[in-house]
């Protein structure tokens, strides 16, 4: 059996480090994209779809709530892996933005490693 | 009357001579005829004495009338009351006379009523011919405005001293709404509202009466200071919603900028604390967690250093400091990062010689640090940003220009602003808190300085800063 491959959007160095350990410790494959374009680039070349998307949504290039409603696009109809979104933008709408933009969930970051891992696999099942 | 009396006594003296004529012999005819024409010759005699008396009677009555007549003439012409001098000679027409008198006095009342009115009257009041508008009279606000005496302006065309908007003919075919205008007077321009009073003539034209003239200098004065005042305090509210704009945006970007270090720090001294982490990555994590560290404390200071230089710059020392080996020694620390966005750093136009400038040699160092990674963060990928420094005259000048983003026009006059952050088209992530170019300027201030901002959107932006040189 495959290890899940997770699509990990994140801008900075430093958190998309410790989510990345985080997840490869916990035996999952990621991929790593720095940037609005880069994730979208990757994923009309990947050779499979991720089984989850982690976005940030503050991007460099743009937000990442967008992008979550370009990758719904992007599927041809068919239904995207579940997107997690994560932010610590400190706007209370977030939650309601993500469910409209089509998100599964949203986290703000500060909830720490374990509310992080409980996210991921939950969204897995 | 008397025609008829003589005509009846004639022909009946007539008929008797005929009837005598016939029995002449008769003695009773004879006496009847004579005691007859006694008596006629005694009527005709009362008859003629009454027709003197209504010829004289007549005569008199005329002069009587003359005599009022020629009074009611001098009442017209505002004499003081003949008829009060002169009632021996209207014995027969005294109570008429009495009458006209007192008429006139009460109409003389009125007149006084409405002439103290008129000139009393803080309005100007025109009473204006009905057709050329020539001034028939004038009250004494109008004459007082104009500085003129009565005689000067009485018989003068309105339109000489009173200019309407809209002109004379156009308010008098029009009248009915007040009409702005304005009059010159020795004090200089008094503007007026005017209202013009209409007749209609049998034919169908207008006929102008008069006009009222109110003075609305002031009103309008007033009227144009609230107006200001207004626009300002529309001006005012409209900063004051940016200003909250501004504030819901840097506390969500404050929000943002203080977690991102410390979801770092907590990630990481969480996955060292449950054991997930030792020897070499432990080490490693705990390099990240004192970088993130050194991003929380930059900000708090940045925001702590906006607040002490915005009010009290006394406390800072200042002493002379080499802005050359300054500049040139930030620019060096700044090249990894720089490098890690692609960013060529030009430093060929920095002297080798010292330029000494009275300052703080910390707020120095955030100024060029500033301006620096402001114009590496909004360069191109594979962009340059180029320093200079030279000496103009008692002034140094320090140059950084980057071949980045630039900045509109209208951003231009804001980027001083505090919380103030470029908002480059289509970026959703910027890092800092918007206080950078505000602190520059803070700084610039404390050392009695001068920025300047030249940019062109899609070209870059240059910053230059002077300051004092010192030995």
């Amino acid at each position: 059996m495959s290890h899940p491959l997770i699509l990990l959007v994140e801008d900075d160095t430093d958190i998309a480090a410790l989510y990345g350990d985080v997840l490869r410790g916990e035996g999952m494959d990621v991929v790593l994209c720095r940037s609005r374009r880069q994730a979208r680039d990757w994923w009309q070349t990947a050779p499979r779809q991720p089984d989850l998307v982690i976005l940030d949504v503050r991007l460099p290039d743009g937000n990442g709530l967008d992008l979550c409603c370009e990758l719904g696009e992007m599927g041809s109809g068919q239904p995207h892996p579940p997107v997690l979104v994560l932010s610590a933008h400190g706007d209370p709408r977030m939650p309601v933005l993500c469910k409209q933009a089509g998100a599964s969930e949203f986290m703000d970051k500060m909830e720490g490693i374990d509310g992080f891992l409980d996210n991921i696999y939950k969204l897995l099942q | 009357m008397a025609v008829v009396c003589l005509a009846w006594s004639l022909l009946s003296g007539y008929l008797d001579l005929l009837a005598w004529r016939r029995s002449p012999q008769d003695e009773a005819w004879r006496q009847w005829f004579a005691w007859s024409l006694i008596l006629r010759g005694l009527g005709l005699a009362a008859v003629l004495g009454a027709l003197g008396g209504v010829i004289m009677l007549r005569r008199r009555l005329d002069r009587q009338i003359d005599t009022m007549v020629e009074a009611c003439h001098s009442m017209a012409l505002g004499e003081p009351s003949p008829l009060s001098d002169a009632p021996q000679g209207l014995q027969n027409l005294g109570r008429l006379a009495l009458a006209i008198q007192v008429m006139h006095e009460a109409l003389l009342d009125y007149l006084n009523l409405y002439r103290r009115f008129f000139d009393t009257a803080p309005d100007m009041f025109l009473s204006l011919a009905p057709a050329g508008q020539r001034i028939l009279d004038a009250n004494t606000s109008f004459c007082r405005a104009l500085g003129l005496l009565k005689d000067e302006v009485l018989g003068q065309p309105a339109e000489r001293f009173v200019q309407l908007d809209k002109g004379w003919d156009r308010a008098m075919s029009e009248g009915g709404e007040l009409i702005t205008g304005q009059i010159k007077g020795p004090g200089g321009t008094i503007k007026v509202e005017a209202s013009i009073s209409l007749e209609g003539s049998p034919g169908g034209q207008q006929w102008v009466l008069g006009a009222i003239l109110r003075d609305v200098t002031l009103r309008d004065a007033l009227y144009r200071e609230l107006l200001q005042k207004s626009t300002a305090l529309e001006k005012a509210l409209e900063e004051i919603k940016s200003v909250e704009e501004l504030k819901d945006q840097f506390l969500t970007t404050l929000s943002h900028e203080l977690k991102t270090p410390l979801v770092s720090l907590k990630g990481f001294l969480q996955l060292l604390r449950q054991g997930k982490a030792s020897g070499e990555q432990g080490q490693n994590y705990l390099e990240i967690c004192w970088r993130n560290l050194g991003k929380l404390e930059t900000q708090i200071n940045n925001l702590l250093d906006l607040a002490r230089l915005s009010h009290s710059k006394e406390q800072y020392s200042m002493e002379p400091v080499d802005l050359s080996g300054l500049v040139r020694t930030e620019a060096e620390n700044l090249q990894a990062a720089a490098a890690e966005r692609k960013v060529r750093l030009d430093l060929s136009k920095l002297p080798r010689q010292e330029m000494r400038v009275m300052g703080n040699h910390g707020k120095l160092v955030q100024l060029v640090d500033n301006l620096l990674v402001n114009a590496i963060k909004y360069n191109k990928e594979s962009g340059e940003v180029s320093l200079e420094l030279r000496r103009e005259g008692p002034r140094v000048v320090l140059r950084v220009a980057d071949s980045g983003v630039g900045i509109d026009r209208e951003r231009m006059a804001v980027i001083f602003n505090r919380f103030y952050q470029a908002n480059l088209s289509g970026t959703g992530r910027l890092e800092g808190l918007g206080i950078g170019l505000s602190l520059v300027q803070e700084i610039v201030k404390l050392h009695n300085g001068n920025i300047r901002v030249e940019s062109e959107p899609g070209m870059g932006t240059t910053f230059t800063v002077t300051l004092e040189a010192t030995a």
